[in-house]
């Protein structure tokens, strides 16, 4: 059993079919410096999609008119006082935008499941060149990179994920669970642990990420690690089903561990 | 030279000009790192050329000089290597953009089901990554045409590229193996047919260097010379003549290559480096 992190944020994650729209704003600026520095008024664009509470959740807008980079929360209130709506932005560009990203995702998608991963890598590549943030494409080219054995671009791509802290949302649990298994099906377990440690930070009282530390300890065979781990995940909750599973897998590994110790010394003894 | 590109025009799949156009569409999109941290404003055009100029003397990496040099974090450097991949076209993509092959045939060309055939196994990596990306077999081709040049006073010119060949077709061959880039170890072999071979003889017994032993020799130090242009060094080379690759044919790339007096071939294995 694999676990995605629960973080704080899911109730801001997840979004109600609310109101949605482009916007923009002017801010100062400070271009050029010495005798070349001037200010300059700047006109910045931004995707704003309100959540079920209300508030709205705010990314900018990048050169492809694609929301992208960490998103900002603002209320109602400051959205209308701040920014202007930009309709016909919204639906001449971004709306077209977003749909054709997520279009792009879902045909390498389509590739990845069907083992084209060739063309799987290609669609993902362009789905990532409107939007580098974009967290579905990033987990499907890592995961292509890892079902082609080539883990030099999968570590790149791990790398990049530990930076996008939106990879660690709940949305993305089954593809965080999926690309953890891999890493540690490639033994790539010095990078899993980080992985499950990075999502740790994130959400620290996840039984289930303490569980993953724990088991990729285990498959490591570093049993006193992976049974801290696992102590601190059944200390949150005792009837944890999976990791009373891996408890019993890890007494057992001791036991041989122990049996075969007595054996060579038993052996060198009579030697 | 171009590997994938020679080997999809020698299989029917694209013609000549075909293969120009996509050569050119990599040329126009394809940057090196230096010129993405340029674009990307984390580096000015003069950093970028120091960095270059410090790279041809010690022959690092561009982004760990410029982390050692404190231009760029490691993390700056992750960032720009994840952007560089992404917005890097294969030759294949390329021609896939150009319209010169359609989807189906680009995952049928490069894709596993090609990889499986029967005839002429090429694994994937090599044709994804290795053709594309590596210098090394470069190297080690131009290695072997230098020192035919050299001592038979004759052109080496690729004959076909892929096909698994079996090297005792060439009885004057070697072995050489070191290890180069991320300390990836690295087998190679470097064959001659009995004519060509004998040509190459002439030509020894009037220098200083003696018989298969000393041609062979050359090649590695020609290869050698040819990895540390293109930022890679081959450490710990050793040379074991009339050796063979240990390593699955169809995990090797392998070069035909014909001269006015007879044949060469080369077989290399580079195996993924873990993490």
């Amino acid at each position: 059993m694999e676990a995605g992190p629960r973080t704080g944020q899911d109730t801001d994650s997840q979004t109600a079919e609310g109101f949605r729209g482009a916007f923009s704003t002017q801010v100062d600026g400070v271009v050029g410096f010495g005798a070349t520095k001037r200010k300059i008024k700047q006109t910045i664009t931004v995707y704003a999609e309100e959540q079920g509470d209300g508030t709205f959740r705010m990314s900018l807008l990048n050169k492809h008119n694609v929301p992208s980079g960490k998103a900002r929360i603002i209320t109602r209130d400051e959205l209308l006082r701040d920014y202007l709506p930009e309709p016909d932005l919204y639906l001449n560009k971004v709306a077209p935008m977003l749909r054709e990203v997520s279009r792009t995702v879902d045909r390498a998608d389509e590739h990845r499941a069907q083992g084209a991963l060739m063309s799987a890598e290609f669609e993902y590549k362009n789905a990532l060149r409107l939007d580098e943030e974009h967290i579905r494409a990033t987990f499907g080219l890592g995961l292509t990179y890892l079902d082609r054995g080539e883990l030099d671009s999968a570590h790149l791509v791990f790398r990049r994920i530990l930076t996008l802290d939106a990879a660690f949302g709940p949305e993305h649990k089954h593809l965080f669970n999926e690309f953890g298994i891999k890493m540690r099906k490639h033994g790539m377990y010095a990078q899993a642990v980080r992985y499950y440690f990075r999502a740790f930070r994130l959400s620290r009282e996840d039984e289930h990420l303490l569980y993953n530390i724990a088991r990729t300890y285990y498959e490591r065979g570093k049993l006193r690690l992976a049974t801290k781990f696992l102590d601190m995940a059944l200390a949150r909750d005792a009837n944890f089903r999976e990791g009373l599973a891996l408890g019993r897998a890890i007494e057992q590994k001791e036991a041989e561990q122990q049996a075969s110790r007595g054996d060579a010394w038993e052996l060198r003894f009579k030697a | 030279m171009h590997y994938l590109g020679r080997f999809l025009v020698e299989q029917g799949c694209i013609t000549e000009a075909q293969l120009d156009d996509g050569l050119r569409f990599q040329r126009e999109h394809n940057q090196r790192i230096g010129q993405v941290a340029v674009d990307r404003g984390v580096l000015s055009p003069d950093a970028v050329r120091t960095i270059c100029r410090q790279q041809r003397e010690d022959a690092g990496l561009f982004g760990e000089i410029a982390v050692r040099q404190h231009r760029l974090s490691r993390r700056a450097v992750d960032a720009l290597l994840f952007f560089q991949k992404v917005h890097h076209t294969y030759l294949g993509e390329a021609l896939l953009q150009c319209g010169h092959i359609s989807q189906d045939q680009y995952q049928a060309l490069l894709g596993r089901s090609y990889t499986l055939r029967d005839e002429g196994r090429v694994s994937l990596r090599y044709l994804n990554e290795f053709f594309c990306e590596n210098k090394v077999l470069d190297s080690l081709v131009q290695a072997l045409s230098r020192a035919v040049r050299r001592f038979a006073d004759e052109p080496l010119d690729i004959d076909g590229v892929g096909v698994a060949l079996a090297m005792d077709r060439f009885p004057v061959r070697a072995l050489i193996t070191g290890k180069t880039g991320a300390n990836r170890p690295l087998s190679a072999v470097a064959g001659l047919s009995e004519s060509l071979a004998v040509r190459v003889g002439q030509g020894l017994s009037r220098g200083e260097l003696q018989g298969p032993k000393g041609f062979f020799k050359a090649i590695t130090h020609y290869f050698s010379d040819l990895l540390r242009e293109n930022g890679l060094l081959l450490v710990g080379e050793r040379l074991h003549l009339s050796r063979d690759l240990a390593a699955d044919p169809a995990d090797c790339a392998f070069v035909r290559l014909t001269a006015p007096s007879g044949e060469a071939g080369v077989a290399l294995w580079l195996p993924e480096v873990g993490p």
